[in-house]
Parts: C-alpha cells; sequence; structure tokens
C-alpha cells in the first residue's frame, strides 16, 4: 500500500465514520444505536492497523498470483491476506499444512475471516506481517 | 525393565477408568446402590463407539456389565429382535437409567433414513425413539463424534439432513463424548464418574474435563521437533507433522498418553497425521488430512 493508497483508504474510513455519526443522529433505538457504536469503533480500529502497518511492516507487495505460491505445500512458506495485509501463518500452530478449518492459505481470506470472527481483529495480532496485497 | 514403569504420570493416565470404576464398584457395594441401567442407542451413523467399548481394556466389557450397569437396551447387543426387543427398550424407559446416544439424528423426511423399529405395524424412527428416552433418563452422553457435533452423518452435502444428538437435545443437558470412535475409557470412565459422583467437571463444550482438558499437541510425543522447528517432508519421516496438516494443536483429548487398542500406540506414534476426530468442525473442517 504507498501513500496515495493510504489516503484513499483513509478517507474511505473518515466517510464511513461520518456516515455512521449522521445515522447515529437519526435513531432513538437502543439497539441500533449500540450497533452503529460498534461499526465505528471497528472503522477506527481498521484505521489504527493501517497506520501501524503502514508505518511498521512496508515490506512487500503481494499479487494473488504471487501469493497463490505461498499455499503452505511442499515445503512452501503459508501466506494469508486479510484487510489488504499479508499474514505469515507457517507457524502458526491452527494452520496444520496451510490449512485451517477449510480454509485454504496463499489467498485472500477476509470474507472468511469476516464470517468466522466476526471481525475480531486481536486473531491477526500475534501473525507476523511479511506485506500487503496489492489490488 | 518397562519404559514406562517410572513415570507415574503415564501410569496414573492410564489407570483413570479402572481407578474411577474401582470407586463407584465400592460405592454401590457399601451403600447397597441398585445398579443403575444403561440405555445404548444407534442412530445415524456406523456403530462404531460400541465396538470401540468392546475393546476396553482396564476395565473390560465384561466388567463393566457384570459389576456396574445393567445393559438393558443395545442395538447391537440385544438378544431380543423385532418387537420383542421394542418391548425390552420401553420396559426399560420405566427404570432409572443412564442413556447413550451414537450417531447423529437424521431428521429428513420425518427422520425416515434411520428407523429403530416397527412395532404393531407402526414405523418408530430413530429420532422419536431418542426423544422418548431422552425425556425419562437421568443422564445423557452424547457418544461419538457424529452424536457430539455432527461428524461424518451430517458432512457436506449432508443428504440425511442429520443433526448431533447435541443439537436435537438442545433442551436438555448432554455430556459430549466425541472421538471417532470414543475410546473405550472415556465412556467407562465418565459412566463411573457418573455413578459415584455425579456429573463430571465440563468444558465450555459440555466435554469431560478428565479426558478432553488438554490438546493432542500438549502431550504429543513429537512436540519437541515442533519446538525445534523441525518438520516431517513426507508420511514416515519421525519428525512433526504439522507441515503435512497435523491436527493435533486444533483438537483436544488425551490420545498421547492414553493410546488406543489396549495402550499400544496412538496415530502420530504410527506415522498419521492427526486427523483432529474428537473435535467440531470434523471432517469438513479438518480437511485436507494430507498435504504435501
Amino acid at each position: 500500500m504507498d501513500k496515495e493508497e493510504l489516503s484513499v483508504e483513509l478517507k474511505e474510513c473518515y466517510k464511513n465514520i461520518f456516515n455512521l455519526k449522521n445515522m447515529l443522529n437519526f435513531t432513538q433505538c437502543p439497539i441500533k444505536r449500540m450497533q452503529i457504536e460498534d461499526e465505528i469503533l471497528f472503522e477506527i480500529n481498521k484505521t489504527l492497523y493501517m497506520l501501524e502497518d503502514y508505518t511498521k511492516y512496508r515490506q512487500r507487495e503481494f499479487t494473488i498470483e504471487e501469493l497463490s505460491k505461498y499455499d503452505g505445500s511442499l515445503g512452501n512458506p503459508a501466506y494469508i491476506a486479510v484487510y489488504g495485509i499479508v499474514y505469515d501463518v507457517s507457524n502458526s500452530p491452527v494452520w496444520g499444512g496451510g490449512t485451517h478449518f477449510g480454509a485454504t492459505a496463499g489467498g485472500d481470506l477476509t470474507s472468511q475471516f469476516e464470517k468466522c470472527h466476526k471481525r475480531d481483529l486481536s486473531k491477526l495480532k500475534n501473525l507476523p506481517i511479511v506485506g500487503t496485497l496489492k489490488v | 525393565m518397562n519404559k514406562f514403569e517410572n513415570c507415574p504420570m503415564i501410569d496414573s493416565k492410564s489407570q483413570t477408568a479402572m481407578t474411577l470404576i474401582n470407586q463407584s464398584i465400592d460405592y454401590i457395594k457399601q451403600n447397597n446402590v441398585p445398579k443403575l441401567n444403561l440405555i445404548w442407542l444407534e442412530a445415524t451413523g456406523c456403530s462404531g463407539n460400541i465396538i470401540s467399548l468392546l475393546n476396553g481394556e482396564n476395565p473390560g466389557l465384561y466388567f463393566l456389565l457384570k459389576e456396574m450397569v445393567n445393559l438393558k437396551y443395545d442395538n447391537s447387543l440385544s438378544p431380543y429382535q423385532g418387537e420383542r426387543a421394542f418391548e425390552e427398550f420401553l420396559e426399560a424407559l420405566n427404570t432409572e437409567f443412564i442413556l447413550v446416544v451414537e450417531g447423529a439424528i437424521s431428521l429428513k423426511d420425518g427422520g425416515l433414513y434411520s428407523v429403530f423399529a416397527r412395532y404393531k405395524g407402526k414405523i418408530i424412527t430413530t429420532a422419536k425413539a431418542v426423544r422418548m428416552a431422552a425425556d425419562k433418563a437421568k443422564y445423557i452422553l452424547a457418544v461419538g463424534t457424529c452424536s457430539s457435533f455432527g461428524g461424518i452423518s451430517s458432512a457436506s452435502p449432508n443428504p440425511s439432513e442429520s443433526i448431533s444428538t447435541f443439537d436435537y437435545l438442545n433442551d436438555k443437558t448432554v455430556i459430549r463424548i466425541p472421538g471417532c470412535p470414543a475410546h473405550p475409557d472415556w465412556v467407562t470412565g465418565t459412566i463411573a464418574h457418573l455413578i459415584s459422583f455425579g456429573m463430571p467437571l465440563l468444558d465450555e463444550k459440555n466435554r469431560p474435563l478428565m479426558f478432553y482438558s488438554l490438546t493432542v499437541h500438549d502431550g504429543c510425543t513429537r512436540r519437541s521437533f515442533f519446538n525445534k522447528g523441525i518438520f516431517a517432508q513426507k508420511l514416515g519421516d519421525a519428525e512433526c507433522m504439522f507441515k503435512l496438516g497435523c491436527r493435533g494443536p486444533v483438537t483436544k483429548a488425551d490420545c498421547p498418553i492414553r493410546k488406543w487398542n489396549q495402550y499400544v500406540n496412538y496415530p502420530i506414534g504410527d506415522n498419521t497425521p492427526c486427523i483432529g476426530c474428537a473435535q467440531d468442525n470434523f471432517p469438513d473442517g479438518m480437511e485436507p488430512f494430507v498435504r504435501y
């Protein structure tokens, strides 16, 4: 992710938060408000992660084709991409043989991550970051 | 000298079920408690768990049946057949009993894919029989992965629309004893605990903590290879099989310490990666079993 892309992403996040804030003004339902607050927190968290990754771990850019080589088979490392960041799961105990509960390494697993871990970013915290995904 | 002789941990582990059984027998004799009845129902599955139980040692099946429980009904071991067997089952329902269910519950077409009995011209589905027994049971055990989590019976594409016994009896407290099949010690040990001390300590998935507290990875004989990062390249190598798709780190069971077939060996000791048979998501979430 380079500088322009980061600024586009951040603007996108700002727009999302702004929209959510407007939604907050238009509802009185406490459950709906809680949901919106959660969404806002998630967006803020995402920006924090993006900034942290940008400053700390700007290492390598992967295309999807490059990433697909790192699927954990035949002694290859196992890499996965979540929210545009590429993580190394080769030595993560829950990723035996580059597979994890039906998911296979070497691709963009953002949708699976959202489905199973409900956007719980703490699951990714201890994984080493090796680069970013080129869209 | 036997190389295991000096390790008290291994000795105690292989004797857990026997210790519990002896305690419950003492309890029965001292307090003059009548032996509890046991009803073992086979639902949609392969009957593997009852076969596994027949292979039990410390204690063996004979010991279990003679000293601990009255096996009132079992699909495979029942001496009766046809309507007589079903009447035996109905009679047993009027006593105090432990219910053991193995296999998932098939729900498609009203459960017709798993028929329990034909009684007076009517078809009794397994789902109905399990519900009848569960309403009167003192304790309910879901033995085997199909019964505990759905397992192979409810694997994709699930043509019989099976669900686990645990989900089917969601209004009852059901103890899960997963495993494909469940180790005989896990079953007899839990039954012994129920007789002498009541409900055992359970984890968040209702598995008895005494058998399912550690992962296979925690007690693995090849754990030091994993810690050093030395991995097997192919099946048959002596190192850690994590890179070949071993599911030990996500599977809770005491296989490495207890071992199978009368405490002889377990999959990793025989150069096969753990396939996670005692965990939920098996088999769909555990595939591929071996990856090169």
